[in-house]
């Protein structure tokens, strides 16, 4: 059972400084837009923004991209569960007729 | 008048009566199978060559994938649960939706502990409520303290929860003979739970109007 | 003497997962007595409509710790303590993953037990909201007690010490199953145990997330479950996403429990294994989509209700499939009527009680006039106090022989399983047919309908309890004056039989081996190393066998020094103990206002951490990972990284809990101020900056560690901790700012939410910069190297998972 190598070749450090240099850009950009009042829809902007963010630190910083699928389920699936948690939460919620007598 | 409306207990009553049919028949089933097979093979009545012991000391057991019959067995209790569940959402919707015609709307705000009850006229009692027979009453529940839940045990599925910040609403249909129901509290509220206990006075249509006159 | 302070200070240090297995159990018996005890006085109370045997306060005390404790503090544990004893067994491992995180376990969910016990000796007494604790019944404007604050604070310490377990037992399970024992192999009751520890992996965030609101709300002053933004129905939320899970948790172990006992004593593999496994998957799924039918008449949208409904329906089929499982394994079988196996047996009609009342819950128009009422109660007493606790006493009695070599009289296990029967069906069916009556009120003179049925079960509950009175008698007895037992009393299949009773420290004489065909070999590592694992598990290898079985049923031994090659590492540790006991006193000495015994906690606490990191620095607890496993699907995949993804899942769930927390009383605030508008998104900003380059630093920590260059090793490490310590500088400034604007903790909902969300995010940077500190501590004093790289790794993915949560808590405050 031979230990998988991480392939460091293909992994120079050169990697960190793309990913750190890409989310330095998102925060600038994110901030700016809000800011200047360009996005179409801020909360879909700033989810997706953080989503992209995320999965770049995931993938390079947190090495998930060198994982096999078993390790990668981990992230993926509590992910899901959490969306569902979220989801019905805020639509059963919604639906609640307030009383502030 | 309302003479002519389905009140919602009748429908808790068919639907409670359905599950019990469905869980009756599954539950009987399932316990004569098993009742069968926990007598049929135990050690002192099964023949030799009826039982096949594949597992003893030494072995680990293994992933087995035979189902038989079984599947026939789950399939059918979801059809039957899926349909039970299913056939409740009319009567949901009929006894969650305001009543078809309303008589009478009452407040009623839950506290720590007790009930007070606001009749359309602005007239306010506590915890004791009189009401006209047979008239279609709608509850709006709304609470002043913490989380109680309204309920009148007499009448099934009478029972609404009364949670600071939001207004919820029930409706039932008071019996045509005069007598006296319950209100009690189903969500322990705090060391005066058990004593918060009001009544409804089912009273006479006339004798109503007559009590909602006076002062 | 000096043997009795050693036999103290065996169980205070032991990190063996045998003895803390029967330190659990024990502990759990101890709870359930007290439960158990509780549960009698007010069942007294009850057999009389206008009693004045407790007063109010008393009866809501007696009930709350009653559910709280039997759930919380003994169903869950003493299936736990006999999971800590026995999967590693089932697998064929030496011990758990992390024998000390398995002591802090163990020593956390002790001391937070007592601290709810504690609870009835503090002004204000114990708990007294139910165990459900509802808001806003549950903050201290409504329930000034002290003894409360005491209640959550277990939780939360419960909460952790759960957590760390789910790590644990996952890597053991994944990673640590001897040679050949492949997942189709494994049985059931170490399968129950993987899937309960994944809902409560998922489960127990959210009640920790609960209780940590509750705690600043009690302790602190904020409004999250007093005011109508938060309040009644945010605390239904995560409380029942917790609770719902929590049925399961404790119901899977015992359903693995009776299925390999039963297919021992019928000696027929269990029916349809693969599918009853695929039912558990199922159930694991759809516990999670269940919860709001505990909230159908709290007015929330008719269709998620519905949805609920109809998932709450559907997983009555996995648990249909188990039953017939179960009940199919006796086909073809030969039935022996032992102890274990009659109450194995009697668990199923039980079962089948609770199951076929359960679905009646799913439908909403039922649930109207079930909710709150006894109906609920007897329901899941039948599941519990039924299925649950008759599978939990099977297990124990099954279990006996080998926990101790000695037999449990049968003649008393059957007199208490008469009374069990009898005692439990006259003490919850009655309450069926209480289907009026409220839950929790110590008088109903208003229904005199209801007196006899509460007699009765009165009555029954007595009964019930002297089936425990013999139970405790059979076990001591047992332990005491017990016929010796031999190694496989029952004729029983599986691993655990295969060793002595009770199983030497590093529990087998050999290498456990699982041939192909279900066959288990112990033979000695040489063995292995000479034929080849894989040949030896095909059965195509000639091994010389050391754990055949003797006509007689006993495993015949070879001495243990041939047996393997090394000695299994039989390490005391005092710190786990004594951490959970400084965490017990600080939060002891936290409601009452005591600061220098809160100080004098968290300073024990404090020193056993640093000793537990030092002992770590000096490499002195380092246990090699055993040679020979199965370990699909994470096949060369270190332990250690497994057991941090599993634990961040957990976390990534705390986080989720808290920011569902802060959706949902964004959106049902009436208005709401923009971050943008009320914080300084250049601090924020500044923030994003630093975080994200804290990141690269360490990745450029790692990267320098694996090419062996050391200086730039240090440089990454020390930048690394300068950006975390900047960051908690920042974000200090930033609040003391922020509060001098007067936006203190307690004023409006914005800011209780930023001060809690940013707060709860900056503990975690701030465990990042100790560990970073302790990262460069090392590296000066011995560099990491490619063979040792990992743990900066590790670190790293730490960082990463808090500049997840950065991503996302930034623009939910500084720009939405």
């Amino acid at each position: 059972m031979a230990r998988p190598q991480l392939k460091w070749a293909a992994n120079p450090p050169i990697a960190y400084f793309l990913a750190w240099a890409f989310l330095m850009f998102t925060a600038l950009v994110e901030v700016y837009f809000v800011a200047a009042g360009l996005t179409y829809n801020t909360l879909v902007f700033v989810t997706s923004v953080g989503i992209v963010q995320s999965s770049v630190i995931a993938l390079i910083f947190q090495h998930l991209r060198e994982e096999p699928q078993s390790v990668k389920a981990f992230p993926l699936g509590s992910l899901v569960m959490l969306i569902i948690l979220v989801s019905a939460a805020v639509t059963s919620v919604l639906a609640c007729t307030p009383y502030l007598g | 008048m309302a003479q002519q409306i389905t009140p919602p207990d009748e429908l808790w009553w068919l639907t409670f009566n359905q599950f019990l049919i469905g869980a009756l028949v599954l539950g009987t089933f399932v316990s004569i199978v098993f009742a069968y097979f926990a007598i049929r093979y135990w050690e002192k009545k099964v023949k030799p060559n009826e039982a096949e012991v594949v597992l003893g000391p030494g072995r680990v057991a293994p992933g087995t994938s035979k189902i038989g019959w079984t599947r026939y067995t789950l399939v059918v209790t979801g059809i039957i649960v899926t349909l039970l569940i299913l056939a409740t959402f009319p009567r949901t919707d009929y006894v969650e939706a305001s009543p078809p015609e309303t008589d009478l709307v009452i407040w009623v705000t839950a506290f720590q502990f007790g009930w007070e009850f606001e009749y359309p006229n602005g007239k306010k009692v506590v915890n004791t409520l009189v009401l006209p027979t047979d008239t279609v009453v709608e509850f709006k529940v709304v609470s002043r303290d913490v989380f109680h839940a309204f309920g009148i045990p007499e009448i099934k599925g009478a029972k609404i929860d009364a949670i600071p910040g939001i207004l919820n609403s029930l409706w039932v249909k008071t019996p045509s003979e005069p007598g006296e129901l319950n209100v009690v509290c189903y969500e322990l509220c705090g060391v005066g739970h058990s004593l918060m206990v009001g009544k409804i006075k089912v009273v006479p249509p006339d004798e109503f109007q007559a009590f909602l006159q006076s002062t | 003497m000096s043997s009795l302070r050693s036999w103290i200070l065996r169980w205070l240090t032991t990190t063996n997962h045998k003895d803390i297995g029967i330190l659990y159990m024990v502990t759990a018996m101890y709870f359930f007595l007290v439960a158990g005890t509780l549960a009698l006085l007010f069942r007294v109370q009850l057999a009389m409509p206008e009693s004045n045997f407790l007063s109010g306060k008393a009866f809501n005390q007696a009930v709350t710790v009653h559910g709280l404790v039997m759930l919380l503090w003994f169903l869950s544990p003493i299936q736990f303590g006999l999971a800590n004893y026995f999967v590693p067994l089932q697998i064929g491992a030496r011990d758990l993953a992390f024998p000390r995180l398995n002591a802090l376990s163990y020593w956390l969910y002790l001391f937070s037990g007592l601290l709810l016990i504690v609870s009835f000796f503090v002004p204000g007494g114990a708990v007294d909201g139910g165990w459900t604790l509802y808001a806003p019944l549950n903050t201290a404007a409504f329930s000034p007690s002290k003894g409360f604050d005491l209640a959550v604070l277990a939780i939360v310490m419960l909460s952790a010490a759960i957590t760390l377990g789910t790590v644990n037992f996952m890597v053991t399970i994944a990673k640590m199953r001897a040679p050949g024992m492949t997942w189709d192999k494994v049985p059931m009751f170490t399968w129950s145990i993987l899937f309960t520890i994944l809902m409560m992996l998922l489960a127990f965030p959210a009640l920790a997330a609960a209780g940590l609101l509750l705690l600043l709300d009690r302790l602190l002053g904020t409004t999250f479950f007093l005011s109508v933004e938060g309040g009644a129905l945010l605390w239904d939320h995560l409380f029942w996403f917790f609770g719902h899970p929590e049925v399961y948790i404790l119901l899977f172990p015992s359903l693995g429990m009776l299925a390999d006992i039963i297919s021992s004593f019928t000696g027929r593999p269990l029916y349809a294994k693969r599918f009853v496994l695929v039912a558990f998957m199922a159930a694991t799924v759809l516990s999670y989509i269940v919860w709001v039918h505990h909230m159908f008449i709290t007015g929330t949208s008719l269709l998620v209700r519905k949805i609920f409904s109809v998932t709450t329906a559907l997983i009555s089929i996995p648990f249909e499939m188990a039953t017939l499982a179960l009940i199919l394994t006796l086909y073809k079988g030969r039935i022996r009527y032992t102890s274990p196996m009659l109450f194995a047996i009697v668990s199923i009609p039980l079962f089948i009680i609770g199951g076929a009342t359960g679905v009646f819950n799913a439908a909403i128009i039922l649930d109207r006039a079930f909710r709150g009422t006894y109906w609920v109660v007897a329901h899941f007493h039948y599941i519990m106090a039924g299925t649950a606790l008759f599978a939990v006493i099977a297990g124990l009695y099954y279990w006996f022989p080998k926990m101790t070599g000695r037999m449990i009289s049968e003649k008393l296990a059957k007199i208490q399983l008469i009374l069990a029967v009898i005692g439990i069906n006259l003490l919850y069916f009655p309450q069926f047919l209480l289907i009026d009556m409220p839950r929790r009120v110590f008088r109903y003179d208003y229904a005199p309908e209801w007196i006899t049925l509460n007699q009765l079960s009165t009555v029954g509950a007595f009964i019930f309890a002297a089936s425990f009175v013999v139970a405790l008698i059979a076990l001591i007895h047992g332990m005491l004056r017990g016929r010796p037992s031999g190694d496989n009393p029952w004729g029983a299949w599986g691993l655990e039989w295969l060793t002595r009773s009770p199983p030497p420290p590093h529990n087998f004489d050999g290498q456990p081996v699982v041939t192909r065909d279900g066959r288990i070999l112990i033979v000695p590592e040489k063995t292995l190393e000479e034929q080849g694992v894989d040949k030896v598990i095909s059965g195509e290898a000639k091994v010389s066998v050391t754990g055949v079985m003797t006509p007689n049923g006993t495993a015949g031994h070879q001495s243990p020094s041939h047996a393997h090659g090394h000695a299994h590492g039989h390490h005391g540790s005092m710190e786990p103990m004594m951490l959970a006991l400084g965490m017990f006193v600080a939060f002891v000495a936290m409601p009452l206002g005591n600061m220098a015994l809160m100080a004098l906690g968290a300073l024990v606490a404090f020193a056993s951490i640093a000793k537990w990191v030092l002992d770590e620095y000096r490499g002195r607890f380092s246990e090699p990972e055993p040679r020979y496993r199965e370990e699909f699907p994470f096949v060369g995949i270190d332990k250690f990284k497994v057991g941090l993804w599993t634990f961040i899942a957990g976390e990534g769930f705390l986080f989720g809990s808290l920011v569902g927390a802060y959706i949902f009383i964004r959106t049902r605030s009436p208005a709401w101020t923009p971050g943008i508008e009320l914080h300084d998104v250049a601090i924020g900003l500044f923030n994003t900056v630093v975080l994200f380059t804290a990141a690269l630093a360490m990745g450029l920590a790692y990267y320098n560690a694996r090419v062996g260059n050391v200086g730039l090793q240090r440089a990454s490490l020390a930048f690394a901790l300068a950006l975390g310590l900047l960051f908690m500088f920042t974000k200090a400034y930033e609040w003391s700012k922020f509060a001098a604007e007067g936006y203190g903790l307690t004023s409006t909902m914005e800011a209780q939410l930023y001060y809690t969300l940013t707060g709860a995010h900056a503990a975690h940077v701030l465990v990042g910069v100790l560990a970073s500190l302790y990262a460069l501590a090392r590296s000066l004093r011995r560099p990491y190297g490619p063979q040792d790289a990992r743990t900066l790794l590790y670190i790293g993915i730490y960082w990463g998972i808090v500049d997840i949560v950065w991503t996302f808590i930034f623009p939910m405050f500084y720009l939405i």
